[in-house]
């Protein structure tokens, strides 16, 4: 299989919301749930099952607590998904230079 | 067919960034801060002036400018707490900010105690920094209010320097009323609405 395969791309990274939560994550320190919902426009649930996956990779991190008796889902990039984010950037940069 | 999927997908890992590169929040609570303790330190000049007291003017901006860092700090850790998504506008606006809030106190204070600026021409000089300060956070937040309002500090800068005077200090604590302290309570209000 061809380094520039597009089958040869991360599937957890390759799906339109779990792209744009990576993307948002990636700029900033952390993220609340709430901005994340805001920032990807999509409904609680499906961000929650998107999130998810991102979390059982090891992509993302989660912390959550309570404030005020409500509860916060405080999320942030983590190293692997830093690095597995710069090579599907790269990837795809080498498919369209191919 | 697949490079145009390729080139779509990084289109839109590029707006996603862009998108939230310029997610900004400010809740005006640091503008109310700085602007009642710099009102207070003034009213307490011209106490000291009027009522001949004596009290030396670094003993009133001192403890000005401690307690204000102090508290600030405090505000900053709650802030954060609430915030939280920190992005690079917000990165942009707090490291100006705070740039600022240092050399006011090298200006004015240091500036002051070794004669290269006078005591008539400290308002002047910080209403050209606050005027710097707002013409960035305008930018970073889209707000025309704060591009007027960097011009009008910049317009009270010209004409204080131009026809400095005992009246500078007032004037300035004038301006800070209407155009840092009133904002700040319409920005706090604001951020407590949308955050409902």
């Amino acid at each position: 299989m061809k380094d520039y395969n597009y089958k040869n791309i991360d599937d957890i990274i390759h799906s339109r919301i779990r792209l744009a939560i990576m993307a948002v994550l990636i700029n900033v320190e952390n993220a609340e749930f709430v901005f994340l919902k805001k920032q990807v426009n999509t409904t609680d649930g499906n961000l929650s099952i998107h999130l998810k996956k991102l979390e059982d990779a090891g992509y993302v991190s989660v912390e959550k607590k309570f404030e005020n008796r409500k509860p916060v889902s405080i999320y942030q990039i983590t190293e692997k998904g830093k690095r597995a984010f710069e090579e599907y950037i790269k990837k795809l940069e080498k498919f369209i230079t191919k | 067919m697949e490079n145009i999927r390729a080139q779509e997908e990084l289109a839109f890992i590029k707006k996603v960034i862009a998108d939230t590169q310029h997610v900004f929040v400010q809740n005006g609570h640091q503008y109310i801060l700085w602007s009642s303790l710099a009102i207070i330190g003034i009213l307490v000049k011209y106490i000291n002036e009027g009522l001949n007291l004596g009290i030396s003017g670094l003993w009133i901006w001192i403890p000005v400018i401690v307690i204000g860092l102090i508290f600030s700090e405090i505000l900053k850790r709650r802030n954060y707490n609430k915030i939280r998504s920190k992005t690079f506008s917000q990165k942009i606006f707090e490291t100006t900010w705070t740039a600022l809030v240092i050399s006011f106190p090298i200006l004015a204070l240091v500036g002051f105690y070794t004669d290269a600026i006078t005591t008539d021409a400290v308002p002047s000089v910080i209403a050209t920094l606050l005027g710097c300060g707002y013409f960035i956070t305008s930018y970073l937040s889209d707000s025309k209010w704060m591009r007027f309002s960097a011009f009008v500090w910049w317009i009270f800068a010209i004409t204080m320097f131009l026809f400095p005077g005992k009246h500078s200090v007032a004037g300035l604590g004038l301006m800070l009323i209407f155009f840092q302290l009133i904002p700040g309570i319409i920005l706090s209000r604001k951020r407590k609405t949308t955050a409902k």
